[in-house]
């Protein structure tokens, strides 16, 4: 039982993640949309310089990685792909879990701490800190479990999201948020006004 | 209590076998495979030189237990004090960025990003160290959230997302944080 519902997680067909063409190509929009946001990297110029610097960058390093180690897990390589994920978790301080899928052209700003264990489409960004898991009960759960992500969706530093929930396209979360249920598609999570108690020392 | 006693190392092993078993028993329920061990899991390995660095602090080996507490924080990302004191059963589901000292009781569970310890003004000595927290059995923190300063926490107690308790909880208790509302993207 447990051996088919393994082969079952592992057949990832989206986004070409079983194969290396599709490796290569999810790499490269990654780099793709971190140039489009990079001051730095535009004063490079354009070519092949640009883009090794890019990809030294560790942003793009922990995203290869992943990566590396999604296509290892749905190619049958598990316990490669768990140690290809563990040194991700030693070097840069980033929990993406190889049974994690993940669409093209995905934006992590500040890598450590992040933890991810779920399913997302295209455009992906994370800021510092956030954090996507199925619960704190299961740390190592079935993606069904975990929660869906659509297109263009954006977690804001500090945020949580948990449970097996499904998050639609273009939904952004502002910062210092939790959330435990679905949100409809073209949806801003804003956090109610905080009150403060501001006093002389 | 603080400091931290000093325990044997047969103490060290079954505290060490029942944070392994506990690890285990999360890493399977609803686990996508079954797990026989979970020796070379990054959570197991952050409770590891947690243990090893209070029992040799403990023993009077204090720059080895320093050491091993450096190691597990360049090795994990968590910084979990050597003086802190934990009893079995504890696991970190996600070890980068957590950071704990105070006292805690059996069955402690933290996910990412959360914290124990102090808080800046408040020094008085409740039993766990100046300025730090007194924690029952079976609490679990999600993540984000932290309980600072010396506050007596309960038995059974559940601290939500982004939640940070200053104050005294008492058992059987689930602290949730704020809520959220949502607009359209159109109106912003």
């Amino acid at each position: 039982m447990q051996n088919d519902e393994h082969e079952k997680y592992t057949s990832c067909t989206k986004y070409q993640h079983a194969s290396l063409r599709g490796l290569r190509f999810n790499i490269r929009q990654d780099i793709n949309r971190y140039l489009t946001k990079s001051e730095f990297n535009k004063a490079l110029g354009k070519g092949l310089k640009r883009k090794l610097s890019a990809f030294f960058m560790p942003e793009i390093q922990c995203l290869s990685l992943y990566r590396l180690s999604h296509y290892l897990y749905i190619n049958g390589w598990k316990y490669l792909a768990q140690i290809i994920a563990r040194l991700n978790q030693i070097i840069y301080k980033v929990n993406i879990t190889p049974q994690s899928c993940i669409g093209p052209a995905c934006r992590l700003s500040h890598p450590p701490g992040v933890v991810f264990h779920g399913s997302a489409g295209k455009r992906l960004t994370l800021f510092s800190l956030a954090v996507c898991y199925a619960s704190t009960s299961s740390a190592d759960a079935k993606i069904d479990v975990c929660p869906k992500l659509g297109n263009n969706v954006q977690l804001g530093a500090y945020t949580s999201i948990s449970g097996p929930i499904t998050i639609g396209d273009g939904v952004k979360i502002f910062p210092m948020l939790q959330t435990k249920q679905d949100i409809a598609k073209n949806k801003t999570l804003l956090r109610r006004k905080l009150k403060y108690k501001v006093s002389s020392i | 209590m603080f400091p931290s006693p000093k325990i044997s190392f047969g103490e060290l092993r079954r505290r060490l076998r029942s944070d392994h078993s506990r690890l285990l028993q999360c890493l399977n329920s609803q686990g996508i495979c079954f797990r026989k061990s979970a020796y070379l899991h990054p959570s197991f390995h952050a409770v590891l030189f947690f243990r090893l660095a209070n029992y040799f602090q403990a023993k009077g080996y204090r720059w080895l237990g320093r050491i091993v507490w450096h190691f597990n924080l360049l090795w994990t990302g968590a910084d979990i004090s050597e003086h802190a004191d934990i009893g079995e059963g504890f696991v970190v589901l996600h070890p980068a960025g957590v950071a704990v000292m105070g006292s805690v009781g059996i069955n402690f569970t933290m996910a990412a990003c959360s914290g124990l310890g102090g808080e800046t003004g408040r020094l008085d000595d409740i039993g766990a160290g100046p300025g730090f927290c007194l924690v029952g059995d079976n609490v679990s923190l999600e993540p984000h959230s932290g309980i600072l300063g010396p506050v007596t926490v309960g038995n059974n107690v559940k601290v939500g997302a982004l939640v940070v308790v200053t104050f005294d909880v008492p058992e059987n208790t689930h602290i949730q944080s704020h809520e959220y509302r949502a607009i359209s993207n159109a109106k912003r």
